[in-house]
């Protein structure tokens, strides 16, 4: 097990027809709907996440899509009201961090983000999640993600193009390999490295074979989970594009 | 009075231990050198024990990377090394290990560039302490051993997250382009102890003429 941060569970929906299928280890339960007017096949799917949060600081990634663009979410919209009090957003910016916070006014009253809450979060992208002290009573929170599952051709925007650290997800919710599942294509020197609290990083990285050729995950290809961030280092910035569909 | 002045310093003295860390990826899968048995293109497959020793200071030894197996592992010790990790559970394949990441409490100051050794043995029975390398010449002519000594840089791991650095790969020994070669211990042949017995006889000899 490589994720200690959290667990996930996921649910999609389609309206009209009803079928149940798992992606990975998260049980999706799955009810299709199929509207063919004039030979156009609606294709949306909409569905949830629940990320359980830990105190302190969680990494994880939104996989759910505001409207089935990949383009136009933010902090707010992902995690909306769903956080307690004190908790704060961090997203890599390719320097730092962009900072949003969730709070209640001096006086009072419900909390609100911050106007950094605008950052872009778009599946694919991960973040740091921080819990307070005591939120949870010292135990765990679940928060519930809700969105549309993005198919098709989807692209993970949160690689830099010229290379380099990121953190980032699957830019759809399915757990699995990386390479296998999640159809990347590693490229010599890229690496994850996974985040443990209080505990040194897992290390995954696609090295060139010595003495042969080509290149291998050592010492495992990565395994992502669902809602799951981890830091990624680019070797060359090449993208990844998961031709996905819900079937 | 004195107590606490002494409490004071003992107290500084842990402060300044808690803030001396440093991390590294122990894994050559991202760099051209590898481990290579019998000589330096043959990348060595199977069971094998793997040691990380780190030195604090940034100049490196000089007495240790092509000095034959054993005369480098004295040399490292008397240097001043200390143990940080033996990795004995894994075999590896084509020359190539992988073992993650390695939080050193020792490293001062923190994130410093360190010198580090790697010592490794063709077998994974030779136990985990400084005996290892004893343990490894003792078992017979099938011990193949050797190290490799480069300066690193490392990362403050106790830094607290968001920012907690990623541990840095072993990019001070893909600098140095060096294989880590494991070969056979030499052992003086009879002629030669006979030689040395017969000069060393020649020179007490002349001692006491003179």
């Amino acid at each position: 097990m490589i994720f200690t941060a959290h667990t996930v569970t996921t649910k999609i929906y389609k309206q009209m027809r009803t079928k149940s299928l798992f992606l990975a280890a998260a049980a999706l339960a799955v009810g299709i709907a199929s509207s063919s007017a004039q030979g156009v096949y609606s294709q949306n799917v909409v569905g949830y996440i629940n990320l359980t949060l830990s105190e302190g600081f969680n990494m994880v990634s939104g996989q759910l899509d505001a409207d089935g663009t990949g383009t136009n979410n933010t902090i707010s919209s992902i995690f909306s009201t769903n956080l307690p009090a004190g908790s704060a957003v961090y997203v890599w910016n390719g320097t730092g961090f962009t900072i949003s916070g969730f709070t209640a006014g001096k006086g009072g009253g419900a909390a609100t983000w911050d106007s950094f809450g605008t950052t872009p979060l778009n599946p694919g992208i991960g973040c740091f999640v921080s819990i307070p002290a005591g939120a949870y009573g010292g135990a765990t929170g679940t928060v519930t993600l809700v969105g549309n599952v993005l198919q098709g051709a989807v692209v993970n925007r949160a690689i830099p193009s010229g290379g380099g650290f990121a953190i980032i997800g699957s830019q759809v919710p399915v757990a699995g390999g990386m390479q296998t599942t999640l159809n990347y294509t590693p490229s010599i020197g890229d690496a994850c490295y996974f985040y443990n609290p209080g505990a040194p990083f897992g290390i995954y990285s696609f090295g060139a074979v010595k003495g042969g050729s080509g290149g291998a995950w050592g010492p495992s290809e990565p395994q992502i989970a669902v809602g799951q961030g981890f830091w990624f280092f680019s070797a060359t910035g090449a993208g990844w594009t998961n031709n996905f569909t819900v079937q | 009075m004195k107590k606490s002045i002494l409490t004071t310093i003992v107290a500084a003295g842990f402060a300044l231990g808690a803030f001396a860390q440093g991390s590294v990826n122990v894994a050559d899968n991202q760099i051209n050198p590898g481990v290579t048995i019998n000589n330096s293109s043959t990348f060595y497959s199977g069971a094998m024990t793997l040691q990380v020793w780190y030195m604090n200071g940034s100049t490196i030894a000089g007495n240790i990377n092509g000095n034959a197996n054993n005369v480098a592992y004295a040399n490292m010790v008397a240097d001043g090394f200390t143990l940080a990790q033996t990795y004995t559970s894994a075999s590896i394949s084509s020359g190539t290990f992988t073992f993650g990441e390695l939080d050193i409490a020792g490293v001062s100051p923190a994130a410093a560039n360190t010198e580090f050794a790697l010592v490794a043995m063709n077998n994974n029975t030779f136990g985990s302490g400084s005996t290892a390398w004893a343990t490894g010449v003792a078992s017979g002519p099938t011990f193949r051993g050797g190290l490799v000594a480069f300066e690193n840089p490392t990362a403050n791991y106790a830094t607290p997250p968001p920012n907690t650095p990623t541990p840095p790969n072993f990019t001070g020994w893909n600098t140095l382009g060096q294989n880590l070669v494991m070969t056979a211990v030499a052992t003086p042949e009879p002629t030669t102890i006979a030689f040395a017995a017969l000069g060393l006889g020649s020179f007490l000899v002349a001692r006491r003429r003179k």
